[in-house]
């Protein structure tokens, strides 16, 4: 009872796969929502996910067609609100069906959701390390400097990331300046705590999403995509603190 | 629960603290706009119950193991709510139990082994203390993270709990040409 080529299920499927992939789903959630989608067309898909792309082929019984298509996931990055979107959409037509184009423009729609803008981001994330260290039994000013070097940092991160640098080399750079305004508050003296400003302020570089993502993919059993995604991790992390050494030794601040 | 109001007090500090940072890494991740306060508040529930727990004498892996599956189960119960999937909520909400300093004194611990140079033992047992607590501690938010999908087997909230329908807030518009 098929009614729409399986070529167009298939195509629509590797778009929306590459865009959960990209947007920090983990693989079960990726496959539990194409499946969902390919089921109301009236389709069974096979699905491969690996750490660089999505495989699927869509099989057509009736008329002997079958689809193999790949999509490449070119970044990984972390976007909540369009993983929200599209297992919304595809509880929608689940219940009550409707035509592929009006599908793919939905996708589009979501594909072109933007993320909050960079002036709520920078205070949001220096106010959120500078609570980081505040929980971790800093002092309110050390909590100030850690603002100051996690918005900065992350103000560095952005114009490097935008400017098409490697994303390892852009974490290790961004680690170096948070550590370096980090450092002040030891060289101001702001007493025994003032460490934490270097430790809390490099904390929203840490790769928390691709970690827990690779956690989450081994646990179901993927562990192509879940050893993709640790690897990632921990090279991030590795950088993170390549960056930080980095920082210390250039203002010469004793650790913790 | 809790007799006296001075630790109370104690208390609000971080729980505030990690609403802050919770609803941060919430608009760096993205998080849809409607959901941001549930998150925040999330992350303050977790970093309460974990605190209360070491307020009860457990060790800090124990509470934080804990408070990251009831923030597994709340995010279950926000995303039934608020019709978004538990990664929304849970992810942002561990963010403020994550064991930055733990890791920053490992790496503090390793760089000041490499200078040394000869075997202190002292320096050894610290290295190998805070890195075993930041792995352990990091694979406890992940499971907590994961509960909702560990406890389900895959299956999708919905299909478990709800014969509820979406809102209809928005039609899917037909193709402009």
């Amino acid at each position: 009872m098929p009614v729409v080529p399986a070529r167009d299920v298939a195509r629509l499927l590797v778009d929306i796969g590459v865009l959960l992939q990209r947007s920090g789903a983990h693989t079960e959630r990726t496959i539990r929502n194409l499946k969902r989608f390919a089921a109301s067309f009236g389709y069974e898909p096979e699905i491969f996910v690996a750490y660089s792309g999505v495989t699927i082929t869509v099989q057509d019984d009736e008329h002997e067609q079958s689809t193999t298509l790949f999509g490449r996931v070119e970044h990984h990055g972390v976007h909540l609100a369009t993983v929200a979107a599209i297992s919304q959409l595809s509880w929608q037509i689940a219940d009550e069906p409707c035509s592929i184009s009006q599908v793919r423009t939905e996708i589009q729609r979501i594909k072109a959701l933007p993320h909050f803008p960079r002036w709520l981001i920078i205070p949001m994330i220096g106010l959120g390390c500078g609570a980081l260290a505040r929980i971790a039994g800093a002092e309110w000013p050390v909590a100030g400097i850690t603002t100051i070097a996690a918005a900065l940092a992350l103000f560095v991160r952005m114009m490097l990331a935008s400017g098409g640098f490697n994303a390892l080399l852009v974490v290790m750079i961004s680690a170096a300046v948070a550590s370096i305004v980090g450092s002040f508050a030891s060289l101001f003296g702001l007493g025994p705590t003032s460490g934490l400003a270097v430790a809390a302020s490099v904390l929203f570089l840490v790769p928390g999403i691709p970690l827990i993502n690779a956690v989450i993919d081994m646990i179901n059993g993927y562990m192509t995509t879940g050893m993709g995604r640790g690897a990632m991790g921990i090279s991030i992390a590795f950088s993170l603190a390549a960056g930080m050494l980095t920082g210390i030794q250039i203002m010469g601040v004793s650790p913790l | 629960m809790i007799s006296d109001s001075t630790r109370m007090l104690h208390l609000l500090d971080p729980v505030v603290m990690a609403a802050v940072v919770s609803a941060g890494f919430g608009i760096l991740f993205s998080v849809p706009l409607r959901t941001l306060v549930a998150t925040a508040m999330l992350g303050a529930f977790g970093i309460l119950v974990r605190l209360m727990l070491i307020g009860q004498g457990w060790s800090i892996i124990e509470s934080t193991f804990v408070a990251a599956n009831f923030v597994g189960l709340f995010s279950m119960i926000l995303s039934w709510r608020f019709h978004s999937p538990c990664v929304v909520f849970s992810l942002p909400a561990v963010i403020p139990m994550v064991p930055g300093v733990f890791a920053y004194k490992t790496m503090m611990g390793i760089l000041e082994f490499m200078r040394v140079g000869s075997l202190d033992q002292q320096l050894m047992a610290e290295i190998a203390s805070n890195g075993l607590n930041t792995a352990f501690l990091f694979l406890c938010l992940a499971v907590g993270v994961s509960l909702p999908n560990l406890l389900l087997r895959g299956k999708s909230i919905r299909s478990v709990f709800g014969l509820y329908k979406l809102p209809r807030q928005k039609q899917v518009k037909p193709a402009p040409e």
